[in-house]
């Protein structure tokens, strides 16, 4: 489903180079649950940004379906986020103004799609992750359990093929990180493609797939047992 | 304090930079704006005892006209009133034009001609001399010091002669006393002053009912009794004025006016100014309204400050105290950038709007006192609910999340709402400044049924010094000089009005309905000199004997004459059409005259009365103090008007020349004024949407700012950028667009008010509300588009990533 050949990503300052990434080789196919570990600062993030095109390689190709997207157009990557990436972050990013409802709808904001077909998807997103009650009330008088359900909830309410998530537990208790992960585990169950960033072995293990890195390389890919 | 002021400043520059200038140009426009409306509303209030005097003035109420009131009456009726109400005070004036004579130099001057009592109710301050004493004289002369250096130069100015030529007989005044140069907020002002003799002043109607020979001043000890006398007006000309027979109960009437009223005379005048002053205050609240959203936007940056204020035992007194007094140094600051920017701009808005505006720091005119309560008062208005805003932040609640407290949506309403407030405001100058622009261009352009340019008119050539064969000498010789194709002359010329003599004439057979038409006496080719447009009949020539031009005044009397109508008498008398009028008669019940002609309206008055009904006749003999005017082509108007000076002073050296070109003496007196105060309105009204739109660019720069995450989140999401703009700018046009429906019918209510007073005017078009529009969402949008092209191009990661 996607492929990276030889990514890497730097920043530059006035005075320094920094390679967040290099030389990245990975391949994810369709209906793949894969987990990507390692110490804070080895590049996971970067390389989940890259994957969510939210972020440009400095280097390299990135195929998303056969199509290299390394330098598409903005309006183009744009457009493939829209319609078949979801994303899951560690601080939720929910907009705080708006509702629950407004928050999960915004999933679907830039699709050209009748008012009345949102509501129903915003409606059984919601269900899913069993927030509907919280529809009207806004992120921050929600736990933290409860804002990240809404962020899968609009991860999900436009039914996309890869869903991102980084480090989706990281700011959650145990018995609410557990929760996130049962959802995630289904949603790969019911076909989505998953990449996880997470620091946690645990979480790491309800992933078909490892990826471990350091210092902006990746120094194993490992699949589950079955 | 100033500490945290200090900090909160240089951290926050570009909100310190919006805030304070902002402040300070809106402070700067009201500064200027106050002067000019203190300087209109100051006439005749500086002298003391002017509170008491009221002027008589007339009022007309014609049938099928608009009520016409002037501040004049007939020579002599202050004797009348003081024969009927022995106890009654009141003074006389006129201002006269004659020429000063010294040696062979003559030089054409106003004489303020007043009655021996004048300087005890005007009380002018004189340096040398004694005004009241000298005036008692009839050969004694008041001047100012500013006359008397022109004419005696370093030399003592008292007892020295000065010839005057008054109606082209020569008098030797004797200078009795030096006045001090007077302010330009007085309305009776001259550079000299002689007593009223009717034997060398009155004119033919001076004693005339309804003539409007001079000004009549009655002094009362307060407006009661003012009034009290006015209510016996009405007897009064019922035993006078009526009973002579020239004027009519029920269409004549008369009134008192407070001195201090006559500057600003016409209603036009008056909201004009009024506007202005509304003008400098919204501007001053739109600035105001800046600082309160951006204060109340950037509250949330100093929530914990306040919040630490708090826990470490400030009162919420003790907070409320500590922003307004942050408020009166941010507006101090203002303020004096505001007076720096004023005394910057003042020259060029003087000399833009042809006043004389400046900023005082001493004396009772100074400007201190009031920058302090302008400080003061601004702090108040826009700090307090800042303050209360800030200062009601709760520590706890604060200090244990990591949202800064924005005002939530209420807050982020009430900054819509403000938004609203000013560009409604700014909106609606914005609309009201084009159509008082185009009314301007309008009035200058507008065709007034002559061409307009190429025409110049002698003025001086109606001094009474001038005799019959100087008069025809310089007819002839300006018609000999080259570039001039054409010479006229009549008791009319565009910009000047001798001729106010009205007379009622009716068709035959229909006695009773009189139509009030004024008399124009024409000489030759006076309709071809001005290129009037020719509708039905002919014009005066030579050639038809019965057209009498050749009459002399007494002749004219006995013999009805041809004339020739305009269209608006036309239709006053009742004729179908033009034609329909040619060949008919009219009386003015002494005799008949038969229209030979009509031509279509000329416009010679201002643009705001509506052209009269007008009867001209033809007379190449005597027109009383005619105007000459010449037509000429390939020629720029200073060589002619060199030319025409030369021809003058070789036929007629011992009288001044003046002449004007039209174009200039319409300006002089008609549009001047209105051009200048829409200059000002301009002024005012540009610098009120550039304030707005700095308010709009901070609160966009805010905005901006605090949703860049907003956006990233957005961005991942996928929205492009196209869709990020759409949706910042959007959200910012939202209250730029409301603002129209109070903008709207504001500016449509004030315009419709204002173009009312001209009877020459443009019509309301849409396209002034739409163009304001599109201009106000255009600005607006150019305001916030740097700002949201930043965030919307920003990479959602970063974006992601900000705090």
């Amino acid at each position: 489903m996607i492929q990276l050949q030889d990514v890497s990503r730097t920043y530059a300052s006035d005075e320094i180079e920094t390679t967040a990434l290099g030389g990245i080789e990975l391949a994810v196919e369709a209906g793949e649950f894969v987990a990507i570990m390692g110490p804070s600062g080895c590049g996971k993030s970067t390389l989940l940004n890259i994957l969510g095109t939210i972020d440009r390689p400095s280097g390299g190709r990135y195929l998303f379906e056969g199509t290299d997207i390394a330098r598409a157009p903005e309006g183009e990557l744009a457009k493939l986020r829209r319609d078949r990436l979801g994303f899951i972050f560690q601080s939720f990013n929910l907009i705080d103004e708006l509702t629950i409802a407004e928050n999960v709808a915004l999933g679907l904001a830039y699709r050209p799609m009748s008012s009345r077909d949102k509501k129903e998807r915003v409606a059984a997103a919601m269900d899913r992750v069993g927030i509907a009650h919280r529809q009207r009330h806004h992120p921050y008088q929600l736990s933290g359990g409860q804002q990240q359900r809404a962020a899968i909830a609009r991860a999900i309410v436009g039914t996309p093929r890869l869903i991102l998530a980084d480090e989706p537990t990281g700011n959650l208790d145990t018995e609410n990180g557990a929760q996130v992960m049962d959802i995630l585990e289904q949603l790969n169950a019911d076909g989505s493609t998953i990449v996880m960033v997470t620091h946690s072995p645990a979480h790491a293990d309800i992933a078909k797939r490892t990826v471990h890195m350091l210092d902006g390389r990746i120094l194993s890919s490992a699949r589950r047992a079955a | 304090m100033l500490t945290s002021l200090y900090r909160s400043l240089t951290h926050h520059r570009l909100f310190a930079a919006l805030n304070i200038g902002g402040l300070a140009l809106g402070i700067a426009t009201f500064i200027v704006l106050a002067l000019f409306v203190r300087f209109e509303a100051s006439f005749d209030r500086a002298l003391p005892g002017q509170d008491r005097l009221w002027l008589v003035e007339e009022r007309y109420i014609m049938p099928g006209y608009p009520p016409d009131t002037n501040p004049y009456t007939m020579g002599n009726q202050l004797q009348i009133m003081r024969a009927d109400y022995p106890q009654l005070a009141g003074t006389r004036y006129n201002a006269a034009s004659v020429t000063i004579r010294q040696g062979a130099q003559a030089t054409a001057e106003e004489l303020g001609t007043v009655d021996t009592n004048f300087f005890d109710l005007m009380r002018f301050p004189a340096v040398e001399g004694d005004p009241a004493a000298t005036i008692v004289d009839p050969d004694g002369l008041v001047i100012t010091q500013s006359a008397a250096r022109k004419y005696f130069g370093s030399q003592p100015a008292i007892g020295q002669t000065l010839g005057i030529s008054v109606q082209g007989k020569l008098y030797a005044y004797r200078v009795g006393a030096v006045l001090r140069d007077m302010p330009a907020n007085v309305t009776f002002k001259d550079e000299m002053f002689a007593q009223i003799v009717p034997a060398r002043f009155a004119s033919e109607y001076w004693d005339h009912w309804g003539s409007t020979s001079l000004t009549t001043l009655l002094r009362f000890p307060d407006e009661t009794a003012a009034r009290a006398f006015e209510a016996q007006l009405p007897a009064f000309l019922d035993r006078h004025a009526y009973a002579s027979g020239n004027l009519k109960k029920g269409q004549y009437f008369q009134t008192l006016r407070p001195l201090t009223g006559m500057h600003l005379y016409t209603p036009g005048d008056r909201a004009i100014v009024t506007t202005l002053a509304v003008v400098g205050l919204l501007t001053l609240l739109i600035a105001i309204v800046n600082y309160v959203n951006l204060a109340t936007a950037r509250a949330g940056l100093r929530a914990r400050e306040v919040a630490m204020r708090k826990v470490l035992g400030g009162t919420r007194r003790a907070l409320v105290l500590q922003f307004l007094g942050e408020a009166v140094a941010t507006v101090a600051m203002a303020a004096l950038t505001g007076l720096a920017l004023a005394e910057i701009a003042l020259p060029f808005l003087n000399a833009l709007g042809g006043t004389t505006l400046a900023i005082h720091y001493g004396g009772w005119d100074s400007i201190l006192l009031p920058m302090l309560a302008l400080v003061l008062g601004v702090a108040l208005v826009a700090g307090l609910y800042p303050a209360f805003v800030l200062s009601s932040f709760r520590p706890a609640a604060v200090l244990a999340s990591a949202r800064a407290p924005g005002g939530g949506r209420a807050g982020a309403r009430l900054r819509g709402a403000l938004v609203v407030f000013q560009f409604a405001i700014a909106i609606a100058f914005a609309i009201t400044t084009a159509a008082m622009l185009a009314q301007t261009a309008h009035i200058r352009d507008a065709d007034l049924g002559f061409r307009r340019d190429g025409l110049m008119i002698v003025r001086s050539f109606r001094d009474p010094a001038l005799d019959v064969a100087q008069s025809a000498g310089l007819l002839s010789a300006f018609a000999a000089l080259p570039g001039v194709t054409g010479v006229t002359v009549g008791n009319n010329a565009p910009g000047d009005q001798n001729s106010t003599n009205f007379s009622g004439y009716h068709r035959p057979g229909t006695p009773d309905q009189k139509t009030s038409i004024m008399v124009v006496g024409t000489g030759q080719d006076y309709f071809r000199v001005y290129g009037a447009r020719l509708l039905a009949g002919r014009l005066f020539d030579a050639v038809h004997a019965d057209d009498r031009g050749h009459l002399t005044l007494e002749q004219r009397k006995a013999t009805g004459p041809n004339i020739v109508l305009n269209r608006t008498a036309v239709k006053a008398l009742g004729f179908a059409a033009p034609a329909a009028a040619v060949g008919q008669t009219i009386s003015d019940g002494n005799r008949a005259a038969t229209i030979i002609g009509v031509i279509d309206d000329v416009r010679f008055k201002s643009p705001r009365d509506p052209v009269d009904p007008t009867a001209y006749t033809y007379n190449t003999v005597d027109i009383d103090e005619p105007f000459a005017v010449v037509r000429y082509t390939g020629i720029d108007p200073k060589t002619l008007t060199a030319r025409l000076e030369a021809a003058w002073k070789r036929v007629a050296p011992g009288v001044p020349f003046k002449a004007r070109s039209v174009e200039d003496n319409l300006f002089e007196r008609y549009y001047k004024e209105d051009a200048q105060r829409s200059r000002l309105f301009t002024i005012g009204a540009v610098l009120a949407v550039l304030i707005g739109c700095i308010g709009l660019y901070g609160l966009a720069a805010f905005d901006t700012a605090r949703r860049v995450k907003e956006i990233g989140i957005r961005k991942t999401l996928g929205a492009s950028t196209a869709e990020v703009l759409r949706l910042l700018i959007g959200q910012f046009l939202r209250p730029v667009l409301l603002a129209n429906l109070v903008a709207w019918p504001l500016a449509f209510v004030a315009l419709q008010r204002w173009l009312g007073g001209f009877d020459d005017r443009i019509a309301l078009s849409p396209l002034f509300f739409l163009g304001a529009t599109l201009v106000a969402v255009l600005i607006a949008a150019a305001t916030v588009f740097g700002q949201a092209w930043r965030v919307a191009r920003a990479e959602p990661a970063r974006a992601l990533r900000y705090e």
